[in-house]
């Protein structure tokens, strides 16, 4: 029923938004084009198309290493920033816990800050101890990034945690080693998954922080960086579709299991 | 004597929610803790259970000091007023909870489990989880996995205080009834004293920390020794009045109202009259009377309440109970009265 004029904000709103998805989306595409044909003069060879460069990514020793290297940090980072997140919550959620703001701020800060303090800190602090950067000091450093994530998600369910279940285990007889196994263990189940889906998915593709440590170690983000200072090969391509690919469905996973009816569903099931 | 409280008080830092008290508690008994909320009540029942560390005082179970054992070593089990339940757990698993982690004999605890869930008449919802059980149900869970545990001493907060007015009578009678089969003492917490008079043995009535009167349910209703219990237990008439010492009668605003002051504590000075609805006549000879007009007549099923406006002092109201089937018809509205009562009837407390 409206009239030609109310509808114009609506018709330029819609038109905003097909702009901000083809300025955000229309590279990625491109990219993703880009590895498995040629384009050249941009007219696309579709007879071109092939899926060599996968293939050529696949024998590459130095790229696979430097996925098994991202593979290693990621599980590991999120396995202690989880380990270390549910001890935090378990102190700031218990009763007299002291400085629980103070605490939470330190562990938010370092998401917070560029990465690149963090990177750069990581960097003096090592070879001011004289420690080797590796590997090692990149899952430091991934850690600490994906820690505020993992404690945020772990403390947040344990403060829906009714108080009488924790009374309820003792006043049963459990000890607290049992009360722990039992019911706060299966009661965070779910953040813990989501927490640790979250935190694999920033240290797939974080970068920043692992230049500064990463020492001679490749991630797969730095050997996809590095690659691309020699020269802008299919292969590149290739790489960032899959890099794309694995970060979009790890992202899809984490936004589905954070739903709010997620919650709802788990004591029902 | 099973349960015994010696001067077990409670302060958070500087506020006093419990001044000393002494309690005992007989083996084999149901006892409630009645009271409004912030009574203290609750926190009786805490540090019974474990929950709550006293400020001093002792805590007694058949002769020994209990005091600093840890909740999951006595002998004792609660029902939550939330019922705190496991959601993760199916029914069999939350009542198996228990002799689970006290590391029982898996089949003698089999065995239990199915007895206590046949008891509770939950056997055929072993499976489910309690998101998939009624108030009702949930609340026989829980009574069941305090049980299953065999302990001494069940400990119930407000068991019913979520349920529908016809599902908490049911489950009064079931508690009842199951506190009777399995002769364990029940500690139970409650403000609505209709629900204690029904259930109790004995009731603690509580009020700021303290006990104000402890009896049968027949003893608080017919003799309270305080204003507050006069007042809290039931609907009663209520007078204030002054009692010259010796004196047999208290100058009240209704007038002089005779009392008989057998069996009652010696007072004197400001004082509290009060008489239960269903004591009160209208019309009739011997006793005390008191002139009203009628301002109401409520027809409630087998009573009928007639609120009475005394000529002495109309804003009041006395309240008057009789029988529906009296067979004479009630009182018409605005018509004078004479409200009668025998002075053996009235209590006389400080006011």
């Amino acid at each position: 029923m409206s009239s030609r004029g109310e509808r114009i904000p609506e018709i330029l709103a819609g038109f905003l938004t097909v702009l901000v998805l083809l300025v955000l989306y229309a590279p990625v595409l491109v990219s993703a084009l880009f590895s498995v044909v040629t384009i050249q003069r941009g007219t696309i060879l579709w007879e071109t198309f092939s899926l060599s460069s996968y293939a050529t990514l696949w024998s590459n020793s130095s790229v696979l290493q430097a996925l098994a290297n991202t593979a290693i940090v990621a599980i590991a980072s999120a396995a202690a920033a989880l380990l270390f997140g549910i001890a935090l919550a378990f102190y700031t959620r218990s009763e007299n816990a002291i400085g629980r703001r103070s605490i939470e701020v330190l562990i938010y800060l370092p998401f917070l800050l560029p990465p690149i303090v963090t990177g750069l800190s990581l960097l003096v602090t090592t070879s001011a101890l004289g420690v080797g950067r590796g590997l090692f000091t990149v899952i430091i450093g991934h850690t600490i990034f994906v820690l505020a994530v993992a404690y945020r998600l772990v403390s947040t369910r344990l403060a829906a945690l009714p108080p009488s279940l924790l009374e309820a285990s003792a006043d049963l007889g459990a000890s607290r080693w049992q009360t722990l196994r039992y019911v706060l263990l299966p009661h965070l189940a779910s953040s813990i998954v989501t927490g640790a889906i979250l935190a694999l998915t920033l240290s797939f593709d974080e970068t920043l922080i692992s230049t500064f440590v990463a020492g001679d170690q490749m991630t797969l983000p730095l050997r996809l960086w590095a690659m691309m200072r020699v020269g802008f090969t299919p292969e590149i391509n290739a790489l960032v579709t899959l890099v794309l690919i694995t970060s979009i469905a790890l992202a899809l996973l984490a936004a589905w299991r954070l739903k709010p009816s997620w919650s709802e569903a788990d004591s029902s099931d | 004597m099973a349960l015994e409280l010696v001067g077990i008080r409670k302060n958070y830092d500087r506020l006093e929610v419990l001044p000393p008290l002494d309690l005992s508690i007989v083996d084999g008994e149901f006892l409630t803790l009645l009271g409004p909320s912030g009574s203290g009540k609750t926190t009786v029942l805490r540090i019974i259970g474990g929950f709550a560390r006293p400020s001093g005082g002792q805590l007694m179970f058949d002769e020994t000091d209990i005091t600093d054992l840890p909740a999951n070593r006595r002998p004792f089990n609660t029902v939550f007023q939330d019922y705190a339940l496991f959601p993760h757990m199916t029914v069999r698993d939350n009542v198996g909870y228990g002799p689970l982690v006290q590391r029982r004999d898996p089949a003698r605890s089999a065995r239990l489990v199915s007895e206590t869930l046949a008891i509770v008449g939950l056997a055929a919802m072993e499976q489910r989880y309690p998101s998939q059980l009624s108030g009702g149900q949930r609340q026989r869970v829980a009574l069941a996995r305090a049980i299953v545990c065999e302990p001494k001493v069940i400990l119930l907060d407000e068991p019913l205080a979520a349920l529908d007015a016809s599902l908490r009578r049911q489950m009064q009678l079931f508690l009842k009834d199951i506190q009777r089969q399995i002769k364990t003492t029940f500690v139970f917490v409650t403000h609505d004293q209709e629900e204690a008079i029904t259930m109790s043995d004995r009731i603690a009535v509580m009020n700021g920390g303290r006990i104000e009167q402890l009896g049968s349910p027949r003893d608080l209703y017919f003799q309270p020794k305080t204003k507050f219990v006069a007042t809290f237990f039931g609907d009663n008439n209520i007078v204030e009045g002054v009692l010259a010492p010796g004196a047999g009668e208290v100058d009240t605003p209704l007038g002089r109202l005779p009392i008989d002051r057998r069996g009652m504590p010696a007072i004197e000075g400001r004082c509290i009259v009060a008489v239960r609805p269903e004591r009160m006549r209208i019309g009739g000879e011997n006793g005390a009377a008191i002139a009203g007009q009628v301002a109401e007549v409520v027809f409630s099923g087998p009573m009928t309440r007639i609120l009475v406006a005394p000529a002495a002092a109309p804003e009041l109201r006395l309240d008057v109970r009789l029988s529906s089937d009296a067979g004479q018809p009630p009182p018409q509205v605005g018509e004078r009265v004479t409200v009668v009562f025998d002075p053996s009837d009235a209590v006389v407390v400080p006011g």
